[in-house]
This record gives C-alpha cells, sequence and structure tokens, in this order.
C-alpha cells in the first residue's frame, strides 16, 4: 500500500532541489580549480542573469553593467585559489561584481543636475524614472549600493553586510543616510 | 525651519519601520507625530511613495543578455592562461638559454689544447704540443752597461 505523501515531503522537496543544486555548483567549483571549460560554462550559465541584473540595479547601464559582470567572473576565475570553501562561491562572486560596480561608481563623476523647480512636476511614470536615475547618480557609491541592495535587490541587513564588508550597525546608518538624502532630493525634483 | 529632535526621532522610526518590527512604544509615538505634525505626515507619504517608484525600477532576471556573454569569458580567461604561462615559464628558459650558452664556451674551452712545458713533461720533451714561433728579440744586441 502506498503512503501519501506527508506534508514532510511536500516541504523537503523545494529543500532537497536546493541541496542537490548546491552540491551541484560545489563539483563544479572543484572541477574549475582544475581548470575544467565545462564547469567553467555550468557556473556561469548558472550566475549570470543575477549577476548583470544586480550590476544593471547599481549601475542603471546594460553594456556597463555586462562588461562588469564578465570582470567579476574573470576576477572570480582567476583567484578562485583564494577560495577556502567551494560552497561560499557564490557569495564570494556576488561580493566581487558589487565591489566592481561601486568602483565604477566612484570612477563616474555625479552629474550635479539642478532640478528645475520652476517646471512643474507632471507626475508621469517615465519622467519619475528619469528623476530617480538623476536621485541615484547623486548619491554617493557606498549609498547608492547599499539602498540598491536593499530596496531592489531585496537583500537583509545582514546579506547587505556580509556583501559590503561592513557591520550590521554601518548599513542601517548607511541606509538610514541614504533614503534620507533619497528624500529630500525627491523632494526638490518634486518641487515640494 | 529645522526639524525638531520629535521630527527627527520620527524620520529615523519611519525609515527603520521598512526593516524592522518596530516595539509597541515606538508604535505609538509615530501614530501620535503623526496626527501632530502634518508636515512628518506628507514628507512620510511622498518618501514611501518614491521608495516604491525605486523599488519598482528594480530589473529582473529575465534582463536581455548578450549571446556572447559566456564566450567572451572563456576566450579571455584562455588567453590570460597562455600569457601566465608564458610568464611563468620565461625565468626558465632565459636560464637554459645562459647554461647552454655557458657550457658551449667551457666546451670551446676545453677543445683548445694548451702549450706545455718542458720541464713539467717526463723526458723532458714536450708532446701534442703546437709548435709555436716565439718571436726573436734579439738580446745579444742589448748593450752591457757596466757600472
Amino acid at each position: 500500500m502506498a503512503l501519501a505523501p506527508t506534508m514532510t515531503d511536500v516541504q523537503t522537496t523545494p529543500a532537497l532541489a536546493a541541496a542537490d543544486a548546491a552540491a551541484q555548483e560545489r563539483q563544479w567549483v572543484s572541477r574549475c580549480r582544475s581548470g575544467d571549460e565545462t564547469a567553467l560554462a555550468c557556473l556561469i550559465a548558472r550566475h549570470r542573469s543575477r549577476l548583470v541584473r544586480t550590476a544593471t540595479n547599481l549601475l542603471r547601464d546594460r553594456h556597463e553593467a555586462e562588461d562588469v559582470a564578465q570582470e567579476a567572473f574573470l576576477k572570480a576565475f582567476r583567484e578562485i585559489a583564494k577560495l577556502r570553501d567551494d560552497r561560499a562561491f557564490s557569495g564570494y562572486l556576488y561580493r566581487i561584481c558589487v565591489r566592481l560596480c561601486m568602483d565604477r561608481l566612484r570612477l563616474k563623476r555625479a552629474e550635479l543636475v539642478e532640478f528645475d523647480s520652476a517646471q512643474p512636476h507632471s507626475g508621469g511614470a517615465i519622467e519619475n524614472r528619469v528623476v530617480i536615475e538623476k536621485i541615484l547618480s547623486q548619491l554617493a557609491p557606498e549609498l547608492r549600493a547599499t539602498i540598491v541592495l536593499r530596496e531592489m535587490e531585496q537583500l537583509s541587513y545582514e546579506e547587505v553586510a556580509e556583501v559590503m564588508r561592513v557591520p550590521i550597525g554601518t548599513v542601517r546608518s548607511r541606509l538610514h543616510t541614504a533614503r534620507e538624502r533619497f528624500r529630500k532630493l525627491w523632494l526638490e525634483a518634486v518641487g515640494e | 525651519m529645522r526639524a525638531g529632535r520629535a521630527c527627527q526621532r520620527f524620520s529615523r522610526l519611519s525609515s527603520e519601520a521598512e526593516d524592522r518590527d518596530l516595539k509597541p512604544s515606538e508604535h505609538r509615538f509615530l501614530e501620535a507625530h503623526r496626527e501632530a505634525c502634518p508636515e512628518c505626515r506628507e514628507t512620510e507619504t511622498v518618501a514611501a511613495c518614491a521608495l516604491n517608484m525605486l523599488r519598482d525600477m528594480s530589473f529582473d532576471d529575465d534582463i536581455e543578455i548578450s549571446p556572447t556573454f559566456d564566450e567572451r569569458i572563456i576566450r579571455r580567461l584562455k588567453v590570460n592562461t597562455v600569457r601566465e604561462g608564458i610568464r611563468y615559464w620565461s625565468p626558465a628558459a632565459v636560464g637554459a638559454g645562459i647554461a647552454c650558452v655557458a657550457l658551449f664556451a667551457a666546451l670551446h674551452v676545453a677543445a683548445t689544447p694548451t702549450q706545455m712545458k718542458d720541464a713539467d713533461v717526463p723526458g723532458g720533451q714536450v708532446r701534442n704540443s703546437t709548435p709555436r714561433n716565439y718571436p726573436n728579440l734579439e738580446l745579444d744586441r742589448i748593450p752591457e752597461f757596466r757600472r
């Protein structure tokens, strides 16, 4: 007599799939260390979307985001000997990508745009997007990265702290400062 | 007008409410200040709206990626591997070249026979020596000077 699937069985299926995926990734990382090109291609295929998406959210330029994502992969594979635990590859790669994005943001000069408060802000969707892009470009790289990772990437405080290699208190403080600055610039932009 | 301490606290808690569960006392403070301060109330509404727009501007996972993305990475890694190989082996290659030149020079010197003295050879005769033409110093023509 076949046993009906229990709640436990249903609940553990996604967990099992995640565990299988993690084990598979560990094998690929291990094979990458010995120069296995197939393993390399598998890791790229698994992580490229997330990396390009994060870089695009941070840099707001898809082509530049692809360049940075490629640089992140290259750096991660060249320095894979520094990675002590194969399970930590995903976080290691993500941290490299965020750090490279912040380096790019520091090199760019923020365009100091004065919002034309004489021109009424109509509140259209496209206009709002343009205003938000401008506001993001005016934030310091650390503040911009913090608010993007929290609000767009939906990372927790702990995850943001791990990616940016700062204490959680610093993340909290930067996030508050970034939101305050964002709010102030938004109010200036809408002319209130 | 500079925000008072209550307004600053309201602003901070309002921001933290996005990320954590506030204590009941903090909730009560926010409610009370929201009713008492129309400026903070309106600013909070506008800020929440702006943050929501920021979140909506997030790109998702089905973002379009160039078809040659993977290939470019692997190609650059291969080029880098060849360059690193050349850099790694070049000192050894230079050392091997120097060693070859030194060996060649040593063999050349060894192949050239040396001049041996008669006194060093048993029987007083030099054997296997290359005959040399000694210059004629004409010592007999040097005058003898007497003191």
